[in-house]
């Protein structure tokens, strides 16, 4: 379904700076996405992802920089112009018009001919359920419908690239659940690149094949969920996806492996071999630290392991999460719940804790650590 | 009857100028030891006619006025006999309404006697025909005016010499006049020599109108007060009036610019309105008291110069303002009332073929509106 | 809330209203009003010329006075809602509503000093080199009329508007444009038919003031452009005809409804609805 004809990417923005006035909103970002994949542009709010968006719909004219939507320069070609869908916040549907209309809104301006439009917009309604509401006005609809109509309205045209504007945040937390896996199976069926703004980054790690950050206006990191999850190249990545154990101090090498001294604890791995700094941190993710019964409570400092007594113990379900009080540091620990192979710790208890050197990942000392 | 509106308007302006002049300042003031009769009069008339200047020494007496304005003369005679009589004390009817007034007894004969102020009454305006029945007097005059083309003298050099050449082409575009059916009444006086327009038929009327026509072809508006008029002159954007008022003139010059009266050699007619005693009126001596107070000399002058009318009180002439003395012809008003007669109001009952006040009206819309 | 404000509505409006409705289907002898149930008045309204030929003016005046002021309200609204102007917003609607205020006879006589011979207009004209037949025709002239309404009534218009454009999410406009509407085609798409109820308001107030005024045909119409009312003043003034009167206020009020439910019809006919 998709039109895309070169083998480049569906969208490409480069250098691409925005000001409002005296703010930044977005500096230099250059970004190219493969046709086919859905990316999400990840970041808190204010980050400039929903301006970068606008931009490559047209929406928002750049300051600086181009777009280039299936190779072509779009830089500035008026948005409807543009062949990309949008998918907007609270859905923007038309309320002067029926479900069926909202849908084949884009086919009535091409000028397609009645039965065709109909027929394509039966179409999208029953691939999103909607079936029998062509005929409801846009009031009668729930959040969720709402939501499908808006998809299948900014899909009726087969634009090859979709943007999404947090489509999902008006919906509560079941429906969205639901909802993801929807988009993501949707996403493989008709092939469409999605380009898709979250401020969730749980949302943007189960839909997404590329992750890319942003803070600031600028791009923080781009990859894979696990990539961006495993490997934070910043102390913002590292917080702002999942939780991490961070931990400051002097880096050292010492026969092909990187030493981290954060005072009683020291961390060393093989793997950051190439890690230049002499200052930095050190990320270890919750569940990759084991954690097992210990009497011995002054054991000897020895890399990648620690002894502490638990401070608070929380039972979450799938998992329990465990704060270990160590000498001056404290570390949050999860280990998977319902299996009996994993021994269970209450408050208090002596603890040794460890880690493999694959769970470190070393992050340069930035300004605002 | 719309200069009444530009009353409304002017009077601030008046009171300011009369005060400034040689009244006795005599509101509020009241001389120890006066009689205080404390009765409170209601007035059902003509704004103007109840002026608080002309009225100032009523109060040392203890008079005041509860007054009640009308739009139109037969307000007077409806609102007198639905429950009037007996509350009201004094009505200022036209010419027109006195007959009716009397006919259905409402209205009370004056004694004169009982009023000093009217020895100094100009002699014309003593005994009119209309105001009265079975020898007595039923109506004691208070202002009077006539119709006359108000103009500025630098635009308007073209003078015509009877009415009916106001049609002529050259005034285009040049013309205003009042919203009012007088404008056909002046042109059925010359028309038919008559000013009692209550004995004109349909049919009179219709050639009326006729006669008109030539002369609503050169009106560039239709105007609803003569204060308007004043403004429009002022601006050039007519330069005369067809249906005009003395004061207009008197206006004009305050503004610096040259107003001037005319009368055609056809002639026009004259207004007159009066004050009269209700039937029953509860106060009959105050009443008197109040109307002889409004004809003095002194009354009378700034009544005239709040309404820009002429006075009928001979000694009130010296009161006036200035520019007002020679507004009106005051030094041969037997000649010009000898020539331009008071006139009679069609009637507002429609009686077989004569042409009712409804019949004039509804024909000068026509003529205005079409 | 509604009881009151239906008893407000009967006091003040319905019991008025109902007394002068009366009176249309009454006689006068010249001095007392009669009430009856003659349908004489209105015989006599749609018989006569002058009579129909001032309806159809007043109609016509306040539908060009409609159209127009809202052709210059809604530029004003769009850009305080829309528009690059919403910032501004606030204050140019304080301005506005600062400006219904300002006396309607103070305006009526403003344009009469700028449409008059020595006009400001005129003056401007006669600068330019035109012949002066055009000035003629500017002041006491239909043209005087409609300018006239047209600049009282623009703040009138700019209220209902600007309230049915601000309840116009910008998102929608955004969504049409990216659904391959050119920018005019979402202002027609989208922008006018959310607006519409505005627009029918904003037409509505409009049309029927004028139609209905009497005050700027007197003072700036001329004996060509008297409206409607110009004669119901007449007949409840001089010619104390009272039941003639509200017989032509009647048929004007009816056809003015007539006129609005017919226009309410042709634009959903055309798929303009009246909502949100």
């Amino acid at each position: 379904m998709t039109t895309t004809t070169s083998s480049g990417p569906a969208v490409a923005v480069a250098g691409i700076s925005k000001r409002y006035g005296a703010v930044q909103a977005l500096s230099d970002v250059t970004l190219a996405v493969a046709p086919g994949r859905f990316v999400s542009l990840l970041g808190p709010s204010g980050c400039g992802k929903t301006t970068l968006m606008r931009i490559i719909a047209g929406l928002d004219r750049q300051s600086e920089g181009r777009v280039l939507i299936d190779g072509k320069d779009m830089s500035r070609t008026a948005p409807h112009r543009r062949p990309v869908g949008l998918v907007f916040q609270r859905y923007a549907l038309f309320p002067h018009m029926t479900v069926a209309e909202n849908v084949g809104f884009a086919l009535r301006l091409r000028g397609a001919d009645r039965s065709a439009t109909q027929a394509r917009v039966q179409e999208l309604l029953d691939l999103f359920q909607l079936g029998q509401f062509g005929g409801r006005s846009i009031d009668q609809l729930s959040g969720g419908q709402a939501q499908r109509v808006a998809l299948a309205r900014a899909l009726a045209d087969s634009p090859p690239v979709l943007l999404l504007d947090e489509p999902m945040s008006a919906l509560d937390l079941k429906l969205r659940q639901a909802m993801q896996l929807e988009l993501r199976r949707l996403q493989k069926q008709i092939g469409a690149t999605f380009l898709f703004v979250t401020h969730d980054q749980d949302e943007a790690m189960v839909m997404s094949d590329e992750i890319v950050l942003m803070n600031n206006g600028e791009i923080v990191q781009r990859g894979t969920p696990e990539e961006v999850y495993g490997r934070p190249r910043s102390l913002f990545s590292a917080r702002f996806l999942g939780e991490a154990n961070l931990f400051s101090g002097p880096l050292r090498r010492e026969a092909g492996a990187t030493l981290l001294d954060a005072g009683s604890l020291l961390l060393k791995s093989h793997a950051a071999a190439d890690f230049a700094a002499t200052k930095g941190w050190a990320c270890i993710r919750p569940e990759a630290i084991r954690i097992a019964a210990s009497s011995d409570n002054k054991a000897e400092r020895r890399p990648n392991a620690a002894a502490g007594r638990v401070r608070e113990a929380i039972f979450q379900g799938a998992y329990r999460r465990y704060v270990v009080e160590l000498d001056g540091h404290s570390l949050l620990v999860q280990q998977p719940a319902g299996s009996d192979a994993v021994p269970t710790f209450s408050e208090a208890d002596p603890v040794s804790v460890s880690w493999s050197e694959s769970g470190i990942t070393y992050i340069e000392d930035a300004d605002n650590a | 009857m719309k200069r009444r509106d530009f009353l409304v308007r002017q009077g601030q302006f008046l009171t300011a100028l009369l005060l400034a002049g040689a009244l006795p300042p005599a509101i509020g003031s009241r001389p120890a030891g006066a009689q205080t009769a404390n009765v409170t009069l209601k007035f059902l008339g003509w704004q103007g006619y109840d002026d608080p200047k002309a009225m100032a020494p009523l109060g040392d007496k203890g008079i005041t006025l509860d007054a009640q304005y009308v739009t139109g003369n037969a307000e007077i005679v409806t609102k007198l006999r639905s429950g009037g009589l007996g509350a009201i004390d004094v009505v200022t009817p036209g010419i027109s309404a006195v007959r009716p007034l009397i006919t259905a007894d409402l209205i009370q004969a004056i004694d004169f006697t009982k009023m000093p102020s009217a020895a100094a009454f100009f002699p014309q305006f003593r005994g009119l025909d209309w105001q009265k029945a079975d020898g007595k007097d039923f109506a004691a005059p208070v202002m009077w005016s006539d119709y006359p083309i108000s103009y500025r003298a630098d635009l308007f050099t073209d003078l015509p010499n009877k009415w009916a050449d106001l049609g002529d082409e050259k005034y285009r575009g040049r013309l205003i006049t009042l919203d009012d059916p007088a404008n056909l009444w002046v042109f059925a006086k010359t028309l038919f020599n008559t000013s009692d327009f209550a004995s004109l038929t349909k049919t009179q009327l219709e050639k009326t109108v006729e006669a008109y026509m030539p002369i609503k072809k050169n009106l560039v508006a239709v105007s609803p007060s003569f204060g308007d008029i004043v403004d429009v002159l002022a601006r050039g954007d007519a330069h005369a009036s067809v249906l005009g008022w003395r004061f207009i003139e008197v206006q004009l010059k305050k503004k610096g610019m040259a107003g001037a009266s005319h009368v055609p050699t056809d002639g026009t007619f004259l207004w007159c309105d009066s004050y009269c005693i209700a039937n029953q009126a509860p106060h009959l001596d105050e009443t008197y008291a109040f109307i002889n107070q409004m004809l003095s000399p002194e009354a009378n002058a700034i009544i005239a110069a709040g309404t820009g009318s002429g006075v009928i009180n001979s000694e009130a002439v010296k009161f006036l303002p200035e520019d007002q003395r020679k507004l009106y012809p005051y030094d041969q008003l037997g000649d010009f009332l000898a020539k331009n007669p008071f006139y009679i109001s069609p009637r507002l009952e429609a009686e077989g073929d004569i042409a009712s006040l409804r019949d004039w009206t509804a024909a000068w819309d026509q003529v205005k509106l079409s | 809330m509604v009881a009151p404000a239906g008893l407000f509505m009967a006091i003040f409006f319905i019991v008025p209203l109902g007394v002068l409705f009366a009176y249309s289907f009454g006689a006068t002898n010249g001095i007392d009003v009669s009430f009856g149930f003659s349908l004489d008045n209105y015989t006599k309204v749609v018989t006569s010329p002058l009579f129909r030929d001032l309806i159809w003016r007043s109609l016509w005046v306040g539908s060009c006075v409609g159209i127009f002021s809202i052709a210059l309200a809604f530029p004003l609204a769009y850009a305080i809602t829309l528009g690059p102007l919403q910032r501004a917003g606030t204050f140019v609607l304080l301005m506005v509503i600062v400006s219904l205020f300002t006396a309607y006879i103070v305006r009526i006589y403003a344009w009469r000093t700028l449409l008059g011979k020595q006009g400001a207009i005129g003056q401007l004209l006669a600068a330019a080199g035109v012949p002066g037949a055009p000035l003629e025709a500017l002041s006491y002239s239909k043209a005087a009329v409609i300018i006239t309404l047209v600049s009282i009534l623009v703040p009138v218009a700019v209220l209902p508007l600007t309230s049915a454009l601000s309840g116009i999410p910008p998102a929608c406009i955004a969504a049409a444009r990216s659904l391959g509407a050119t920018a005019f085609g979402a202002f027609a798409r989208i922008t006018v038919p959310l607006a519409s109820r505005g627009i029918i308001s904003a037409f509505a107030l409009t049309f029927v003031i004028a139609a209905g005024d009497f005050i700027t045909p007197q003072l700036l119409g001329g004996p060509q452009a008297q409206l409607a009312g110009n004669a119901v003043v007449s007949r409840f003034g001089l010619s104390f005809d009272w039941p003639l009167g509200s017989a032509i206020a009647f048929t004007l009020i009816f056809l003015m409804g007539a006129l609005l439910w017919a226009m309410t019809l042709v634009l959903r006919r055309l798929g303009i609805k009246d909502r949100p």
